[in-house]
């Protein structure tokens, strides 16, 4: 029997595929970069509602959340094993170390620039 | 001996001549202004008694001649404060009356009233000097044929100015003389006194006829600075014999000609910021959007008393304040409260070097132009408000945010791999 490939299969397959493949690791930074990319359209949503008026405090929210998002998909990047040869003598607490001190930094400068 | 005990007497000489000098010497304030009156025959003190007493009890006067040459001013300081051409000199002036003008100090040019051809009722040189003052002098005698007689008018058209003519309605004054043209849109001249209705001045005609209320009697300029220069076309106005009828009306005119009703001055101007409607005085520049109190003083100049009064605008004419910036971004009325003239304002949204302009031009006042720089800075950096009701999704967003870092860091960590 040929494999159905409507769009409702794939999907299935591909969920099957992930929750597999995936390791729990992978699955918690994917769960949190999809929580952070739900508060930017949050915030994006209620800006284009109620109008920019303190413009610092939402350009602070929302490039907190959309900076927490890139650096927690890098640490995706460099924790995913079919990576490993790429980030030869990175070991993950090294990058998680990184990962800290970026989302450190950014979350102080968003916290002050908002006001 | 002998020559230190010479020296000590010459010593002791001098000290007491310095000292009796010190206490005789008094330099001689002269408050009564200079003022030369050019006298066109010898007769007329006799027949202008009452005019000439009325000029000696507030000035210094000093009859001149008309056939001698008038000497104003002598390596730029000036001899006179007013000069007052009483009647058609014989001879020629050769005086710079602009110049005199120009320097704060006041002309009164009064023409004859009897004469057949144009210079018997003023010379060309004074004619000259009017018209460069705004004021022409008709070559021929103003007649009303609707009057008792036809060349002597009883004019009542006074200028709507109280410190030119007063506030008390005046009767109607006797004139006989010629006629005056006043430029129709030069700002600073106005004519004091004008004809009636049915009046006229015949011209020849490269000069131009004028009736009615055209014809000017009395004229008056007000320059920039304050001085003044006054033309009447009659001469007769001011004699003994017609003093009762004039005598009100001539005497004012003259106290506004030399600068003694009708002079304003400013001082005590002030911008001070209001708090909660309490004056704060911290020495601060203005910020945006601050409150302002603005109060200045203005006084006028009584001649009667000789000295200065607060000056009481008209009810429904007050002092105009504009705060500007290239274009007036406020402008509010000054009321008075007892010598102050005061408002209160807001800055608006816009920084910037601001002016306080009070420009009040008024007929018979010498024009009060005030511009006080006042800055306005923006809000500093601890100004801006915070913790916005309408910014707390944004700042739960962040903390949001924050929440999910501290929870990944858990969560990653304690997950082996």
């Amino acid at each position: 029997m040929a494999p159905q490939a409507d769009a409702r299969s794939i999907f299935v397959a591909f969920k099957k595929s992930y929750d597999e493949k995936t390791s729990p690791r992978l699955k918690i930074c994917d769960a949190f970069i999809t929580f952070f990319l739900l508060n930017a359209l949050l915030l994006f949503a209620y800006c284009v509602l109620v109008g920019s008026f303190p413009f610092n405090a939402y350009l602070g929210g929302l490039f907190a959340n959309l900076g927490m998002l890139i650096f927690t998909v890098s640490l995706r990047m460099q924790a995913a094993p079919a990576n490993t040869p790429q980030f030869q003598g990175i070991s993950i607490e090294n990058s998680f170390c990184d990962y800290s001190l970026c989302a450190v930094l950014l979350l102080f400068t968003s916290v002050h620039f908002m006001g | 001996m002998r020559t230190t005990s010479m020296m000590l007497a010459v010593l002791c000489g001098m000290v007491a001549m310095t000292a009796g000098v010190a206490t005789v010497y008094t330099p001689k304030i002269d408050p009564k202004k200079k003022t030369a009156v050019i006298l066109a025959n010898g007769k007329m003190k006799a027949e202008y008694k009452q005019y000439f007493s009325f000029l000696e009890k507030s000035l210094d006067v000093e009859y001149l001649n008309g056939d001698k040459k008038l000497v104003l001013k002598a390596y730029e300081e000036y001899h006179y404060e007013n000069v007052i051409v009483f009647g058609n000199p014989s001879g020629k002036l050769g005086a710079d009356f602009i110049d005199f003008v120009d320097s704060g100090r006041n002309v009164m040019i009064v023409a004859t009233d009897e004469g057949s051809k144009a210079t018997d009722f003023l010379t060309d040189e004074l004619r000259v000097a009017a018209v460069d003052c705004g004021v022409e002098f008709t070559t021929n005698i103003v007649k009303d044929n609707f009057a008792d007689s036809p060349t002597v008018l009883k004019a009542d058209n006074f200028v709507k100015s109280a410190p030119i003519v007063g506030s008390k309605p005046l009767s109607a004054v006797t004139f006989k003389g010629v006629g005056l043209k006043v430029e129709i849109d030069n700002p600073l001249v106005t004519p004091i006194l004008s004809a009636g209705k049915t009046a006229y001045v015949l011209e020849e005609e490269t000069f131009g006829t004028v009736y009615g209320g055209n014809v000017a009697l009395v004229a008056g300029l007000q320059s920039r600075i304050g001085s003044r220069a006054v033309f009447s076309g009659s001469l007769s106005m001011f004699s003994d014999k017609l003093f009762a009828q004039n005598g009100e009306f001539v005497k004012r005119i003259t106290l506004w000609a030399t600068q003694q009703h009708g002079i304003l001055r400013y001082s005590d101007i002030e911008a001070v910021k209001l708090e909660d409607g309490q004056e704060v005085r911290d020495g601060e520049m203005f910020r945006i959007k601050a409150h302002i109190r603005f109060s200045l003083t203005i006084e006028e100049f009584d001649g009667e008393k000789g000295e200065w009064v607060p000056f009481v605008t008209p009810k429904d004419d007050p002092v105009q304040l504009e705060y500007t910036m290239i274009d007036p971004y406020v402008r509010a009325d000054l009321t008075q409260k007892g010598t102050k003239h005061t408002t209160d304002l807001q800055a608006p949204d816009v920084y910037g070097i601001f002016k306080f302009v009070v420009d009040y031009r008024r007929t018979g006042y010498n024009p009060l132009v005030i511009h006080h720089q006042s800055p306005v800075r923006p809000l500093r950096l601890n100004e801006y408000e915070r913790f916005i009701v309408a910014a707390y999704p944004y700042y739960l967003g962040t903390f949001s945010a924050m929440a999910g870092f501290i929870l990944i860091t858990f969560v990653f960590l304690a997950q082996g791999n």
